[in-house]
């Protein structure tokens, strides 16, 4: 298999998207760390379905916007471990969501720095545990980033914020054989995004007006951000792709 | 029949935080709520809803579970009621966007502060959140304070 005795780190895989790419690594061969927030039943049996799948796999509760509990999200993995061949940079902390007029500092500056500083520490202490042996690193974005979504402003900046790093990571970290990309993704149908009250309205508008004609589902982001972690994209080097059944083609 | 046991741990682990905790609590989260929808605390009632008696929208409510996370020093989950109701509901929490009945028992168990005659048939999930009260987001900070499993 593409990915066989590889390690992977994924923050935020106890649900949703971080879920569908925790399990397709593991169906490609690699062994998986299960990062969660609260969730710790949800990621205990995504560790259970990779247990069963003969991986390797542990459950790892760290809130990553806390930059002290990403250093020990680490030191767990170092520990277990004692190395990384892939980090998905997936969790962020949404704590501001809003008109831009009414977005108050501290919870914009929080939810800004779950994105960016975040994706920094661990992308610093993931080429750590790959010194020597190379790797991946792949963090998610979305179309907000580039374009405008209500309300989105904290998420989509921070997004942006992750697409530009991505470029100077994947420079510097490039002639360690490590390889940094973004996967930014449209409307993805999960729990997460539910929560939205324009939910209804997005999944609406996916299935009219996407070419794809229907919502994006978290497989199809995990099998892009799989195949970035393949030998297959060996030569892709600080890119975002966009996976989005060709919403953001249409101009709205 | 659906079993509720973890619901009601759930319930009764908050139960007993409150028994102690309970002024202390509501006088923070009171403050908090005030500050977030620019009210003054003295006009804001245990059972007032939020969202349909003081204006509040969805971007209040990650606000001050954002400032509640920060001065309780906890994680609150941005669907955390749901979290809590929604584990091994064999016909799910709800259907077409309507709650379904297991769902609405299990609710009437964790949210006490709300009048049951609220929480009925029909009673559509993206409704849930005008029910919330004061009172609610005092229970959701109780229940990250007694560690009880989502």
């Amino acid at each position: 298999m593409m990915l066989n005795g590889k390690l992977a780190l994924v923050t935020g895989s106890s649900r949703g998207i971080g879920k569908a790419i925790a399990i397709r690594l593991g169906e490609l061969g690699a062994d998986v760390a299960v990062n969660y927030v609260t969730r710790d039943g949800d990621a205990k049996r995504v560790v259970d379905l990779l247990h069963s799948m003969g991986r390797r796999s542990f459950a790892a509760q760290a809130d990553v916007s806390d930059l002290a509990a990403l250093g020990g999200l680490f030191d767990r993995v170092g520990a277990e471990w004692g190395a990384l061949d892939i980090y998905v940079n997936n969790a962020i902390d949404v704590a501001a969501f809003g008109p831009v007029a009414r977005l108050r500092p501290d919870a914009w500056r929080h939810t800004i720095d779950s994105h960016v500083t975040t994706f920094l520490i661990g992308s610093q202490r993931a080429a750590k545990l790959m010194a020597g042996r190379g790797g991946a690193i792949v963090a998610l974005s979305s179309l907000g980033s580039r374009g405008y979504i209500p309300g989105y402003a904290p998420v989509g900046v921070g997004k942006a914020a992750i697409e530009s790093l991505t470029r100077y990571l994947a420079v510097e970290l490039g002639p360690l054989g490590i390889r940094v990309n973004t996967v930014s993704g449209g409307p993805i149908d999960t729990d997460a995004l539910k929560q939205f009250s324009t939910y209804e309205q997005m999944k609406d508008a996916s299935t009219r007006l996407a070419p794809g004609r229907r919502m994006g589902q978290p497989d199809d982001i995990a099998d892009v951000v799989a195949f970035l972690c393949t030998n297959g994209a060996r030569w892709i080097y600080g890119q975002t792709l966009i996976v989005d059944g060709g919403l953001s083609l249409l101009s709205h | 029949m659906t079993d509720n046991s973890q619901v009601m741990q759930v319930r009764q682990e908050v139960d007993k935080l409150l028994a102690t905790r309970h002024d202390d609590l509501y006088k923070h989260v009171l403050a908090s709520v005030a500050d977030v929808l620019a009210i003054d605390a003295s006009k804001i009632s245990p059972r007032a809803s939020l969202i349909d008696e003081l204006g509040a929208e969805s971007l209040d409510f990650l606000d001050l579970l954002f400032r509640l996370e920060t001065d309780f020093k906890v994680k609150i989950p941005r669907d955390g009621i749901r979290l809590i109701a929604q584990d091994g509901l064999a016909d799910g929490f709800e259907q077409g966007g309507v709650l379904t009945p297991a769902a609405i028992e299990r609710l009437k168990i964790l949210m006490p502060e709300v009048a049951q005659d609220k929480l009925v048939p029909g009673l559509k999930s993206h409704q849930l959140p005008n029910l919330f009260t004061v009172e609610t987001f005092v229970r959701l900070v109780a229940w990250r304070l007694a560690e009880v499993p989502a």
